[in-house]
């Protein structure tokens, strides 16, 4: 065995422009496989944070912008005045299966104290602690929104970890007080939100929360009372008790508003798990797709070793009929030629293995998608090519082992 | 005692028409030398093939060293060639890329003979043919008349009791010749059983027997 691998080392290092050559193929093919394995890998990453962020179980209903036109807008105004506390309710008392709702509205203060650099990311929400409730947070510090804060309309505010660190930037912000135009809330917690950053699945934007700065919907009223001729609520959050209720919660839930809002066009339903199952579809078919690619190239990659093993054994024919001369059997050649073919292929499948981080990690940079090489890929990758060697090597190997010794004395 | 090599009425026939070998009988002893003779043509390559197991005959019975090869696997055959047979060629036959000694390793690394043992062999035979010197060197360094050298050296590192030469000197100017025939007379005198082709009737003066061939067929003997 020895023998066999230092043989076949040798007579590809004599050739090596055509064994880095004859490499390629799987080179490319594996740098192919990992590459599109580490995209999936980074998707599917992607989908778990955006189930921390938004939560399986939720239903989002957002205000829409109203139009600017004021005859259209009017029209729709004489009809309906958009999302409200007594959505809340009505969804509450008419669909099973629910475990939390709540409303939210955002605020847009003129001024803001402490005062940060810069007010981008900084968010005021007004939220019901229905909402809070089935929002995936975690607690960093001090406490949530409760009940009580919403009926005793009391002046506390909840910071996302964002929110926290622009306001106050190292200090803790726990206790401390800020000023929301005109009134003076105490800050009693601070929370972690699922992601940072801002991620879109399916054209839907998910915003991320971490900048919010959260009080009760009640507070919220004594910070900016209702604008007229703007909804009420910007937000309502329905939180399903199990997985089974959000489908055909999500249609009663559809069709009971659009009846309250007598089919006018002013809130838009973001369900996390239909998108979440859609992006998984489409993940799938890209799977098939490069996959069926990535395949494909293995595929020409071996037939390429193939072809060059074959021009090989045309081209040695006189070396192999002196090796059979001198005693070697036809198992003998053909060993020799299937472990070439397996070295050639598993070159190439370790380069096409750097190769494949490099791509993943071009990838990564060129579109900011999350990619990852997982070692199932690397180990795939491995076992796939030196099966490729022994599948495409054995073609050529057998055309070797069928040379006749007195062929020698001839040539 | 048997005899070294014994071929009952072996027949080759090339393609559809051309009876190259039309049922040879030759029986060598132990310790003969026997120089093959004929015109062009005539078959002897043909036969030594036959002999050195490295073409299969069409007819015909053949036993080397009191083994009756003619039914073997085209494996056990490879095993023949590797252990009772030395094969020396007109055009040296060596591997390019290996080194002299490498080259005349090469039989025993079929014989699985671990490769310390083998090169230390290796040498020992090429200081037998006058290439202890030599040992290192790539056939494209080595003149004519050294690549023969290492070429009987690889024949004669299995120590088969069958030594075959296909007119070893044609390829060779007459001082180099001269060396290599000397060789062979030695390893005669030596004992070696030796079959020789050649067109040569000085070489062939130096054998015990001249086989004449004619047209495939086995006309005489001097
Ligand atoms: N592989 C082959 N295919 C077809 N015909 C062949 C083959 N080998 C030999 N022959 C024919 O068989 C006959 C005997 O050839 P062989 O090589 O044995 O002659 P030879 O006596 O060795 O001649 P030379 O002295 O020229 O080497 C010739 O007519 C030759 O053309
Ligand atoms: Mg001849």
């Amino acid at each position: 065995m020895r023998d066999l691998i230092k043989e076949a080392a040798r007579s590809l290092a004599a050739h090596r422009a055509r064994t880095v050559l004859s490499g390629l193929g799987i080179l490319f093919g594996v740098a192919a496989v990992i590459g599109i394995l580490s995209i999936g890998e980074g998707a599917r990453r992607e989908q778990e944070a955006l189930i921390a962020q938004l939560g399986v179980l939720n239903v989002q209903i957002t205000s829409t912008e109203l139009p600017e036109e004021k005859e259209a807008k009017l029209e729709i105004l004489r009809r309906t005045e958009g999302l409200s506390t007594r959505d809340v309710r009505a969804i509450v008392a008419m669909l099973p299966g629910v475990e939390h709702v709540g409303g939210s509205r955002v605020l847009e203060p003129d001024t803001l104290f402490p005062r940060p650099a810069d007010r981008k990311g900084l968010r005021f929400v007004g939220v019901d602690p229905g909402h809070l409730a089935g929002s995936p947070f975690t607690l960093v510090s001090g406490r949530p929104l409760r009940q009580e804060d919403e009926k005793t309309t009391a002046r506390v505010a909840l910071l996302g970890e964002a929110a926290a660190r622009r306001l106050f930037g190292r200090k803790r912000a726990l206790h401390e007080w800020i000023r929301v135009d005109q009134t003076w809330l105490r800050v009693v917690g601070v929370v972690r939100t699922g992601t940072g950053g801002q991620t879109s699945m399916e054209g839907v934007t998910i915003q991320d929360r971490s900048g919010d700065v959260m009080m009760p919907l009640s507070t919220s009223r004594v910070v900016a009372p209702a604008k007229r001729g703007k909804a009420e609520l910007d937000e309502i959050q329905v939180a399903f008790a199990s997985v089974e209720d959000v489908v055909p919660g999500v249609d009663v839930l559809d069709r009971h508003l659009k009846r309250r809002h007598r089919e006018q066009p002013v809130y838009e339903l973001t369900v996390p798990l239909t998108l979440i199952a859609q992006s998984e579809a489409q993940q799938r078919i890209f799977n098939m797709v490069m996959g069926l690619i990535a395949g494909i190239s293995l595929l020409v990659g071996g037939i390429g070793i193939m072809n060059i093993m074959l021009a090989s054994v045309m081209e040695r024919t006189k070396e192999i009929a002196i090796r059979l001369a001198v005693g070697a059997s036809p198992r003998d050649i053909h060993r020799l030629f299937v472990m070439e073919a397996c070295l050639i292929s598993l070159l190439g499948g370790v380069l096409g293995i750097f190769a494949g981080f490099a791509v993943s990690w071009v990838v990564a940079w060129f579109t900011g998608w999350a990619t990852s090489v997982s070692l199932q890929a690397v180990l795939l990758a491995t076992v796939v090519s030196t099966l490729e060697g022994l599948v495409f090597g054995y073609l050529p190997a057998r055309q070797a082992a069928q040379l006749q010794p007195a062929m020698a004395v001839r040539l | 005692m048997s005899a070294v090599l014994e071929a009952r009425g072996l027949q080759r026939r090339y393609g559809g028409a051309t009876l190259a070998l039309a049922g040879a009988d030759l029986v060598v002893e132990r310790g003969q030398f026997v120089a093959l003779v004929g015109t062009s043509g005539s078959g002897k390559s043909t036969l030594l093939q036959l002999l050195g197991c490295l073409d299969r005959p069409d007819a015909g019975t053949l036993h080397i060293d009191g083994e009756d090869v003619s039914r073997l696997s085209d494996d056990a055959l490879a095993r023949v060639r590797n252990r009772r047979i030395g094969f020396v060629f007109q055009s040296f036959h060596l591997l390019p890329r290996l080194r002299a000694d490498e080259n005349v390793a090469l039989p025993l690394r079929y014989a699985h003979v671990p490769e310390a043992t083998r090169l230390e062999r290796a040498r020992e035979l090429l200081e037998r043919v006058g290439l202890g010197h030599r040992t290192h060197h790539l056939p494209g360094e080595l003149s004519g008349g050294q690549c023969q050298r290492v070429a009987i050296a690889r024949a004669l590192v299995a120590d088969p009791p069958l030594l075959l030469a296909d007119e070893p000197t044609g390829n060779l100017d007459s001082t180099s010749g001269r060396e290599i025939l000397e060789l062979f007379t030695t390893l005669h005198a030596e004992g070696r059983t030796i079959v020789m082709v050649t067109h040569d009737p000085h070489v062939a003066s130096f054998a015990d027997r001249r086989v004449h061939l004619e047209d495939g067929h086995i006309v005489r003997e001097t």
